[in-house]
């Protein structure tokens, strides 16, 4: 075995330890591990002759390394290990991880703060892809999703305040006073913003009233376990079942696209340190989060139509009809808690596609998308 | 019979600490589904078998590891696919690299060098689906790149543990 061989096994033999190391959430043993297996990845590079920087060793090597660099937070090494390899022609497909990693490398610099010093009440949105250029992003795709976090931080709000879940009607005008979301200028980084929350008035700040900043922990918590997958500590998280499906529904909204928009960061400041939530989840992969986190799935429909009906006087779930856009055919869907305000409403008059369980005359509505938001992910 | 438990031996590409580790997961994603010691994994694809699985008790210290239901599912399979590249397509996992948020897996003959003349194992898991999500994964894998001048061999490993199933496909 020469001296790239068993340099690199070094390496991937400390990596391996920094994965465990990161399972058993010893974080700080995890970046110690990481940086040991990225200098025995750097020897064996080093150690490379002419005769072994043949493709695919080269390319895999400097890969390797690149993701250890990224690992342990130095983007600079990484940026340049990937360049470096990509610079020698490698096979196809790792040249095509290579770009990946480069975007990677490249939106961990966006949810730098670069300066912007973020306080307890404010947090960092980032947006990467396709739709957003150095400083510009297509309006819609920014628009709806500062507009869909909001959302998501008045349900915090109103679920830690002990309400019951709002199926109709606006936020309390007390509420929207107290922690209503401010957005800053946007910055040219990906496309960086600032979503300010209102402070409480002096006057309500008592005891078990809600801090902005815990807000703020909870929105990047919850974020967080939905990226994950972590579905049975969302659970926990919000026993409630119509605000856990209202908060699933309004992630899901807030997630890349996968063509426009390929990642969402968000950044907030705690202690002088900055905490980052990086979603490169799509919407259709969210699409897989179950509300039913036990037992079989049920058999599911889909239809695709337009959105012509909504009653929302049903009690613990609305109706809303699909007519088919040939044939006019309707089907009746029962809307559950926590989807219909702010999940169905806004797509009123458009053609969805509706997926759920079929129950009798009705469908049981799980999934709802605009058809042409699907088409974009064929 | 394939036994999760023998990944603690390591394998000349994997460690003991992470062998334990990956049968740890697999056992996890097996018991969350609802299965016990020697359910019968399907083979199916490149080859066609079934072997009885068996696999370490499972703690609640294990579970509260794996708690990030993609990554268990993730390395869970990764430690049934290196069994089952073994023995249905008769090669052991050789070497790996760092890729992702896991590793990148390469099967062939020792005395080659470091990474050439090796075929990559593509693994992936799926925690619960069907017979149309399971083939949507393999295609996805197996479309990843064209094959074309240069393509690297590879072969592709998909776990579905709902039933479980493994398909088993050369890229």
């Amino acid at each position: 075995m020469n001296l790239v061989h068993k340099k690199h096994n070094e390496a991937m033999d400390f990596a391996e330890l920094a994965f465990l190391a990161r399972i058993n959430g010893n974080h700080a043993e995890a970046i110690d591990l990481s940086g040991k297996a990225l200098q025995s990845e750097l020897m064996a590079i080093n150690a490379l002759s002419d005769t072994d920087s043949i493709e695919p060793t080269y390319s895999v090597l400097h890969r390797s390394a690149a993701t250890l660099a990224l690992d342990c937070n130095n983007s600079a090494l990484a940026e340049k290990l990937t360049a470096t390899a990509l610079a020698h022609s490698p096979p196809d497909e790792i040249a095509e991880e290579l770009r990946d990693l480069f975007e990677q490398i490249h939106f961990r610099r966006h949810l730098l703060l670069r300066g912007v010093t973020l306080c307890e009440d404010e947090m960092q949105m980032s947006l990467s892809g396709r739709g957003v250029g150095y400083g510009v992003v297509q309006s819609e795709e920014f628009l709806e999703r500062v507009s869909t976090a909001s959302q998501v931080i008045y349900r915090i709000v109103e679920r830690q305040n002990g309400r019951a879940f709002r199926e109709a009607g606006r936020l309390k005008k007390n509420l929207r006073d107290q922690y209503e979301v401010f957005v800053s200028v946007p910055r040219a980084s990906s496309l960086a913003v600032t979503l300010k929350l209102g402070q409480p008035s002096e006057q309500l700040n008592l005891p078990g009233v809600l801090d902005t900043a815990q807000v703020i922990d909870e929105f990047m918590d919850l974020m967080e376990l939905a990226n994950k997958s972590r579905l049975d500590e969302l659970k926990v998280r919000i026993p409630d079942e119509a605000y856990y499906r209202n908060f699933v529904g309004l992630a899901k909204k807030i997630a890349p696209d996968g063509e426009n928009v390929l990642q969402i960061g968000f950044t907030a400041t705690r202690a002088g340190s900055d905490r980052f939530v990086d979603v490169r989840k799509t919407r259709s992969d969210f699409a897989t989060l179950p509300v039913v986190t036990k037992g079989e799935l049920p058999q599911f429909v889909t239809i695709k139509g337009v959105l012509r009906f909504a009653d929302a006087i049903h009690g613990e779930s609305g109706i809303i009809k699909i007519v088919e856009e040939e044939g006019g055919k309707s089907h009746d869907v029962k809307v559950p808690q926590g989807m219909m305000n702010d999940i169905v409403r806004p797509m009123w008059n458009s053609v969805v596609i509706v997926t759920g369980e079929k129950n009798g005359r009705y469908i049981i509505l799980e999934d709802i998308v605009e058809a042409e938001e699907l088409a974009t992910d064929e | 019979m394939l036994d999760l438990n023998t990944l603690a031996n390591g394998l000349p590409a994997i460690t003991p600490a992470l062998g334990k580790a990956l049968a740890e997961a697999g056992g996890v994603c097996l018991e969350d589904r609802g299965h016990i010691q020697g359910k019968a994994l399907q083979v199916q694809g490149y080859t066609k078998n079934e072997y009885a699985l068996f696999w370490p008790a499972v703690t609640e210290q294990a579970r509260r590891c794996w708690n990030d239901t993609e990554v268990a599912t993730e390395y869970g399979a990764v430690g049934i696919a290196v069994l089952l590249a073994k023995s249905e397509i008769g090669y052991s996992v050789i070497e790996r690299s760092r890729k992702g948020t896991g590793f990148d897996y390469w099967l062939g003959n020792d005395k080659d060098s470091l990474f050439q003349n090796k075929a990559r194992l593509e693994i992936s898991g799926i925690r619960k689906g069907d017979d149309k999500s399971l083939r949507t994964r393999v295609n996805q894998k197996v479309k990843q790149t064209d094959p074309s001048d240069g393509t690297l061999p590879a072969f592709v490993i998909v776990i579905e543990f709902g039933c479980p199933v493994a398909e088993v496909r050369e890229k």
